[in-house]
């Protein structure tokens, strides 16, 4: 059993459920900064794991990225991580920071704890809202921030599921604070224990 | 952008190709994965593989021998000697095996650099194939380009600086 027996319309009411979660992670931010903050999902995929790289590195594997790392721990294992192209997390550091778009340069430690915040808020959100579906309860470790290329972090994060998992599933995330528009990506890795429950759960519908 | 002439072979993360000159054996974002060439300096002929665990014994799913570092020089190997290259003339070009989440990562199990550093110098050394550069470590992104014309190595990690070997 694994992600990629995922029919069209399972996929789609998981990409439902997920936008579920981000649609409270949205809820979440906005009271946190007072701003407008809004989130949608308008796609989402299967994908070989080895292929991940490729499928998100539209500018190239070795586009420069910023991650927020939540591992899945307790009863099973997997990971949740957002990931933001390097550019568009420093204008969302920017906005929410109230400054000028385009006047960080680089992720400060202030920067890197807002867009951990950012992806720790999001990610458990998105796996809050499955676990409810599923009735599964994850856990997950503290976020891990990281900067590097796309491929060079991913690999390392993927190494460590390659021998138990063969698929991701792959969640493209719109994220809208006042008038900046962020696109950015949820990848969830399951086991493919947790992939039979949520499919099971799936053919209900 | 391309740093030596000739046609450039870009293997993908879990792959592996084998070239020969005027080619130019390339592999981006090494983070943790192993990026191993393996050449003949004499026929300019050589092969690169992405691998991104040490042992195809911890496999439970497909069977990709490029994953790999044990079966991914294996597999290189077998090809070369197939374009003639005999495994004696072969020396070995090492880069990648990073930590990307230095600190923690031992705590997560993401520590997967060192284990294929070791694992590339113990199947490389149990045939005798010398270890002739090498860029390994630290906690950064690289993405080499070998030319097998020259046997020169480029690389350029995350921060954009680019060094040649």
């Amino acid at each position: 059993m694994d992600v990629e027996d995922l029919n069209e319309v399972q996929l789609d009411a998981l990409k439902e459920i997920v936008n579920i979660g981000a649609g409270n992670a949205a809820t979440a931010l906005s009271q946190l900064t007072k701003k407008k903050v809004s989130m949608s999902v308008p796609h989402a995929r299967v994908c070989k794991i080895q292929d991940v790289p490729r499928v998100l590195g539209v500018g190239g594997e070795d586009e420069p990225i910023s991650i927020v790392y939540n591992q899945i721990i307790g009863d099973t294992s997997g990971a949740i991580m957002m990931i933001f192209d390097a550019k568009e997390s420093l204008k969302l550091v920017d906005v929410l920071l109230g400054k000028k778009i385009g006047e960080s340069m680089f992720l400060d430690e202030m920067g890197q704890s807002v867009i951990k915040e950012i992806g720790n808020i999001c990610s458990g959100a998105s796996l809050a809202s499955i676990s409810e579906f599923t009735g599964m309860k994850y856990l997950y470790s503290i976020p891990l921030f990281a900067s590097d290329m796309l491929g060079a972090i991913l690999n390392a994060i993927l190494s460590k599921f390659a021998a138990s998992v063969s698929s991701t599933l792959v969640v493209m995330a719109e994220l809208k604070v006042e008038e900046l528009v962020v696109k950015s990506t949820i990848l969830f890795i399951f086991t493919s224990e947790d992939v039979k429950l949520i499919l099971e759960k799936l053919q209900v519908i | 952008m391309s740093y030596f002439k000739g046609e450039k072979i870009i293997v993908p993360m879990a792959g592996l190709a084998v070239a020969e000159a005027p080619q130019i054996l390339s592999t981006l974002a090494l983070g943790s994965c192993m990026g191993i060439i393996l050449y003949d300096r004499y026929a300019k002929i050589g092969g690169l593989a992405h691998c991104m665990l040490p042992n195809s014994k911890t496999a439970t799913h497909e069977y990709t021998p490029g994953k790999y570092v044990d079966t991914a020089i294996e597999e290189l190997i077998a090809k070369l000697e197939k374009k003639g290259v005999k495994s004696k003339s072969l020396s070995a070009v090492l880069v990648g095996g990073a930590d990307m989440f230095p600190h923690i990562s031992h705590k997560l199990g993401l520590n997967i650099g060192e284990g294929n550093l070791e694992a590339a110098r113990r199947e490389l050394g149990k045939r005798h194939i010398k270890i002739e550069k090498e860029d390994t470590g630290g906690s950064i992104g690289r993405t080499v380009e070998f030319d097998l014309q020259t046997g020169k190595l480029m690389i350029r990690d995350s921060k954009g600086q680019i060094k040649f070997l």
